[in-house]
């Protein structure tokens, strides 16, 4: 028994260090605040039957903090995605707002649901919207692709959220969700995001996804590699104008 | 018959164990070779093209884990370097790996500051350089013009946007002849990375001494938090796929000693087995016992002897080969040293003296009484 006690004793600190469900989201939150960033990504889709798309590259910008959170995405090639953009940004409230344009004077409003350059990519899973909902539970732990990871259940009672539950199984030294799914209000699984390979990030103790692949319901399987980054991308000024434009706009002039 | 011929004659009696001892000892031989060859040619064709540039210092952000260090703005720490005792010229230096031809893998695309010193070891074979830092021209390298199939006048598209090719050059430094080159500017546009660079390369006058280098690094480290100055060689030992490389290699090295030492083990156990009866007869007709075990070393020795020789062979071709594959070329430039291809030899016949000392000391202590009744 006293044996037993001292055992308890010595792995109580090791119990009162795993995070709580609100408190890894929050440091999932908190892992995601960048000022500015760069990263540019291959993107090959596959359809259910087994045909490949074309390849194609996009470039992806953004900045991440606790008032404001914008994204931009843009084709670089081949031609057929070259030149289209897509901007987006969340404020605190959640609500996701975004833009496609080929010229920033030129915008027009897009569904965050929508899928990018007939990917599976989604501006909404971009943006992890699910880290702030107030509802977390820590479910049991898992090993994916080798690596240990606590799967963290988000559900919200958000009417107009196409997604109303999702399961991350983080990887919580790394601040990475290794499997990421998104399900419906029906609990049917609309996608799910599986981390492939990772690379360190400049605060050695993080890390962030290299490869990454996207499943949805109908059997889409994009995969995401990303080939160059910048951590300290420094965000033009102008780079999300189009999201002002469109702000200005009258409702008819869209 | 002498010693050297019995052991050659019981090998060839048993062709089949001794085919398979040897190609099972050759193969782990070949994957040293290789392996090792690679490593130090990624290694030095790196160091080459540093050297070759004539950079005495690479001042670059503290390393991550990641291959190639993430960008930094230039302008935050070039003209504290410039400043720096015996420091002639700190120019950019921003590289990404990226495709430049769907038909051919990403290759290395280096931005270099227009009219900097990093041009100067270049040898232009066929057309022109650049007319000025912004002109949107790339130089290829010889082996790169082969894997692209583009010529002076040619267009590149990298990154969705379309370059002409100015001229074809040649470089010490394979990696550099692997490559394609364009002005820093230019670069830093193509990849939305304004005013940064990887590296900051530092050259330094006549007369500074391997003191004022350390001098230099001493003064980086103090007076420019989250920096480095490091000589190539340093920057390339650090290099994440040199570590790697080098790790496998070593491992590599490892397994196969294991691997031959335990084949020529069970082989000339099981000889020693199956040849009880005989070498009971020739400890009868007054063989020594240091003769027996003369014997086996020599047996074991021919073998894996014999599989380090073809495994060099088969380790080289294995190398050459990968050169040349469309995957790896401009890539890798293996490099092979006599001693350490020596040392390959050597490793081979630690592999016979290891697998071999039991069953000769086993050979040896059979007494020929026991081993003539032995069925």
């Amino acid at each position: 028994m006293k044996r037993l006690l001292v055992l308890l004793m010595c792995f109580a600190p090791l119990c009162h260090a795993a995070p709580g469900a609100d408190e890894l989201a929050g440091l999932m939150q908190q892992a995601k605040s960048t000022s500015g960033f760069s990263a540019r990504m291959n993107v090959l889709v596959t359809r259910p039957d087994g045909a490949h798309g074309t390849p194609f590259k996009i470039a992806v910008i953004g900045r991440f903090r606790a008032d404001k959170q914008q994204l931009r995405i843009n084709g670089i090639s081949p031609d057929s995605v070259r030149g289209r953009f897509f901007a987006a940004e969340s404020a605190r409230a959640g609500e996701i707002r975004a833009v496609s344009y080929r010229t920033p004077d030129k915008v027009s409003g897009v569904d965050s649901d929508a899928h990018l350059f007939d990917s599976s990519l989604v501006l909404w899973d971009m943006f992890s919207p699910w880290w702030n909902w107030r509802r977390q539970a820590l479910l049991a732990g898992e090993r994916i692709n080798g690596r240990e990871c606590v799967t963290i259940r988000s559900s919200t009672d958000v009417k107009n959220s196409t997604v109303r539950e999702v399961e991350s199984c983080v990887d919580v030294s790394a601040r990475l969700s290794l499997r990421t799914r998104l399900y419906d209000a029906h609990h049917a699984l609309l996608r799910t995001l599986v981390v492939g390979k990772t690379i360190q990030k400049a605060d050695p103790s993080m890390q962030a996804a290299k490869k990454l692949t996207i499943t949805d319901a109908e059997g889409v399987v994009t995969q995401v590699e990303v080939y160059s980054g910048d951590e300290q991308y420094q965000i033009a000024d102008d780079a999300f104008a189009a999201l002002d434009a469109d702000r200005d706009q009258k409702p008819g002039e869209r | 018959m002498n010693l050297f011929r019995f052991a050659l004659d019981n090998l060839y009696r048993r062709p089949a164990r001794s085919g398979l001892t040897v190609s099972a000892i050759s193969l782990g031989i070949a994957a040293v070779v290789a392996l090792t060859s690679i490593a130090w040619g990624f290694e030095a064709s790196w160091q080459k093209a540093n050297d070759a540039r004539g950079t005495d210092l690479i001042v670059t952000r503290i390393a991550s884990q990641n291959s190639m260090p993430s960008p930094f703005l230039a302008a935050k720490v070039q003209d504290a370097l410039g400043r720096l005792p015996h420091v002639k010229e700190v120019v950019g230096l921003l590289s990404e790996m990226l495709t430049v031809s769907e038909e051919a893998p990403p290759a290395f695309v280096f931005g270099w500051v227009y009219g900097s010193y990093l041009w100067d070891h270049l040898r232009l074979i066929d057309g022109r350089w650049p007319a000025d830092s912004d002109e949107p021209v790339v130089m290829v390298g010889s082996l790169a013009s082969e894997i692209l199939h583009r010529k002076t006048g040619d267009q590149v598209e990298i990154e969705g946007q379309v370059f002409k090719v100015a001229g074809i050059f040649e470089s010490s430094a394979v990696v550099e002849n692997g490559a394609v080159i364009m002005t820093l500017n230019r670069a830093q546009a193509l990849t939305d990375k304004p005013g940064k660079v990887n590296f900051l390369n530092i050259k330094l006058d006549a007369g500074a001494s391997e003191a004022d280098l350390a001098y230099i690094k001493d003064q980086v480290k103090k007076t420019m938090p989250g920096f480095l100055a490091i000589t190539s060689g340093e920057l390339v030992g650090n290099n994440a796929i040199v570590r790697i490389s080098k790790a496998m290699s070593n491992a590599t090295i490892l397994i196969a000693t294991l691997v031959g030492a335990l084949v020529v083990f069970n082989t000339m156990l099981m000889s020693i087995n199956e040849r009880t009866r005989e070498i009971g007869i020739l400890l009868a007709l007054g063989w020594q016992r240091a003769t027996i075990i003369k014997l086996v070393f020599t047996e074991a020795m021919l073998l894996s002897l014999l599989g380090g020789l073809l495994g060099i062979l088969l380790g080289a071709g294995l190398a050459v080969g990968l050169e040349h594959l469309e995957l790896m070329r401009g890539k890798i430039d293996a490099i092979f040293s006599i001693p350490f291809l020596f040392a390959v030899l050597g490793l081979s016949v630690l592999l016979g003296i290891f697998g071999g000392l039991y069953p000769a000391l086993k050979a040896s202590r059979l007494l020929p009484s026991a081993a003539l009744r032995h069925e």
